[in-house]
């Protein structure tokens, strides 16, 4: 369970987040979406300790500083910027992120050939990085994650730029962990991914969590029209007047 | 166990790096000359086996050789900080970045001063472990200057006229670039700046060192052109990102910033070689100013050559410019030494 108890986040004199409060259960699997600048990547960063913050962040009951102390290898987070090694091939990267959570790759060689294989990956497992496109730089990026058996799994737009087989073997892949107790908060602007793919839905807006549902008590449509109240624009009107010049 | 990880998938980025003919055949010709340079300076050392202050400026010159390749290899890791930091802890990676600084230091250090001064005599091995405790002091310095990042709020960044591209399009007074470059240097590279002095600092109190028993002109030369080198390669690394940017957006603005720009660089050059020569001629009772004038026409020269290449925002090339020059100053300084102990030879010691 994954618990954000009055939060308070500022970066400078600009305020971010202001006494936000969220709860997770375990093995959910929570979309999270908000406007460009909301505080997502933020909140992302807080959990993993990486940022100085008022309030409290548990995680399986324990402060997320001293849960991380102790399993840090049992959280995987996908920034939204990516990063990967150019100059490693594919294969070598996924080993190397295996080899920092102690994990040898030797022992999960099938689950890597399989993943590689599911992501359309195998061809270029033993290419440079360099030579991949954007695409298959995250799916690498994702290949590392999902090897992985995490306990909690961070996910800032994490399918940005990933091709359609892609993304239904993530969203196939992501639903089993969710099913095996792995707690998930995908960060995406894609309402549709949230649809088809997470547990319960969540914006961020104007610094606190506005709206935080089970999705099989509201409808996607819902949170879509409300997302759409929220930020203050009456898209049906705009694109009604834009056709009609 | 992760340092060990870190440095490991270093040599295997490296050796996959090496993949490529021209990276290949890069570094080749560099290790041939890296390698000429120790052994004239090995020989040198053997031949002046009796001369204590050749002996000890050898040993003196390698101290910021190390701590430039050093320096070199952990801005080229720079990179994967933010990647990491999403693996390990703040603390655990400033240690990682700590001990790799300290490992590099001592392996370039005591590699290059057992190679080149062969130590022989007490003085040699005291000097040596003076140098490796410097040196160890200085990679903890190196380790967490690698991983600060300037606290710039947003709020800040959206006052700062001079950084916002939409206010450029109205007017670019070479006034306001010239604020621009001082404040952003100081602000995004204070500690950066702070390394840098104590490179110079290094670097001429060796020089002064030397030159209070020895009338050595090429001395001089060679810390000059060190020294130059060592502003070209600022020149070009800060802030290339700012004006990159605005550069693609507004390409008319070349003229104006180089402009500044050279104004900026030129009054940095003139009052720092200003200060060099007033504290060469107090504590360097030999310095000459004969050749000060060239120093500073062929520097100015240089800080031209650097802007343009900076300012033609061909990123590419100037990373590997970046690369080169923080490669090839290391391997000069003894290629200049060497020269510089030639000329004592001519005064018989």
């Amino acid at each position: 369970m994954l618990q954000l108890l009055n939060i308070n986040k500022k970066y400078g004199s600009v305020e971010v987040l202001k006494q936000l409060n969220l709860t997770i259960p375990k093995g959910e699997l929570l979309g999270l979406i908000g406007p460009n600048g909301a505080g997502k990547t933020t909140l992302m960063n807080l959990i993993l300790s990486n940022l100085d913050f008022e309030g409290k962040i548990l995680i399986e009951d324990q402060p997320n500083y001293e849960y991380l102390k102790t399993y840090r290898d049992s959280v995987v987070y996908i920034p939204e910027k990516l990063f990967v090694y150019d100059f490693l091939t594919g294969l070598e990267f996924v080993s190397f992120i295996l080899d920092l959570h102690n994990i040898s790759s030797k022992k999960i060689e099938d689950k890597i050939r399989i993943l590689f294989e599911l992501f359309d990956l195998t061809s270029y497992k033993n290419q440079l990085i360099l030579n991949y496109s954007f695409g298959m730089k995250r799916k690498i990026t994702l290949i590392a994650a999902l090897v992985q058996h995490p306990k909690l799994m961070l996910l800032d737009e994490p399918v940005f730029g990933v091709d359609a087989r892609g993304i239904i073997v993530f969203k196939k892949l992501l639903r089993h962990l969710a099913q095996t107790g792995v707690t998930i908060v995908l960060s995406t602007h894609i309402i549709d991914i949230i649809k088809n793919l997470c547990d319960s839905a969540a914006i961020l807006y104007d610094k606190n969590i506005v709206l935080y549902e089970k999705l099989d008590k509201v409808s996607t449509n819902e949170i879509e029209n409300k997302y759409l109240d929220l930020v203050g624009c009456d898209v049906d009107s705009l694109i009604t007047e834009f056709e009609s010049l | 166990m992760y340092p060990f990880k870190i440095i490991l998938n270093h040599l295997r980025i490296f050796k996959n790096w090496l993949r490529f003919k021209e990276n290949l055949g890069g570094i080749i010709i560099l290790g041939i000359i890296g390698l000429l340079t120790l052994f004239s300076i090995r020989q040198l050392t053997a031949q002046h086996s009796n001369n204590q202050i050749i002996q000890i400026s050898v040993i003196l010159s390698i101290l910021p050789i190390s701590f430039m390749l050093t320096n070199a290899y952990l801005i080229i890791t720079k990179k994967e900080n933010k990647f990491l930091l999403t693996l390990l802890s703040k603390s655990e990676l400033r240690k990682i970045r700590k001990f790799q600084a300290t490992l590099s230091n001592i392996l370039i250090f005591v590699v290059i001063s057992f190679f080149c001064a062969k130590p022989k005599l007490l003085y040699q091995y005291l000097l040596i472990l003076a140098g490796l405790i410097i040196l160890i002091l200085l990679s903890l310095f190196q380790g967490i200057l690698i991983l600060y990042k300037p606290n710039i709020s947003k709020n800040k960044k959206k006052k700062n006229a001079f950084y916002h591209k939409y206010d450029l399009k109205v007017e670019l007074p070479v006034y306001g670039l010239l604020i621009r470059d001082i404040v952003f240097l100081w602000r995004k590279n204070k500690l950066t700046i702070l390394y840098n002095i104590i490179f110079f600092l290094i670097i001429n109190l060796v020089i002064i060192f030397i030159s209070i028993k020895n009338d050595l002109t090429n001395l001089y030369i060679a810390g000059f052109f060190i020294q130059a080198f060592r502003i070209l390669a600022i020149i070009i690394q800060y802030p290339t990102e700012n004006d990159t940017k605005i550069l693609k957006f507004y390409p008319y603005c070349v003229y104006k910033i180089l402009k500044s720009e050279i104004i900026f660089w030129i009054v940095i050059s003139l009052v720092y070689f200003g200060l060099l020569t007033f504290l060469y001629s107090i504590f360097a009772p030999n310095f000459t100013f004969r050749f000060l004038p060239i120093f500073l026409l062929t520097h100015i020269l240089l800080v031209i050559y650097a802007l343009i290449i900076r300012l033609a925002y061909l990123e590419n090339i100037i990373n590997r410019i970046i690369y080169f020059i923080l490669v090839i100053i290391p391997p000069t300084i003894p290629l200049i030494l060497y020269k510089c102990l030639r000329k004592i030879k001519c005064y018989n010691y």
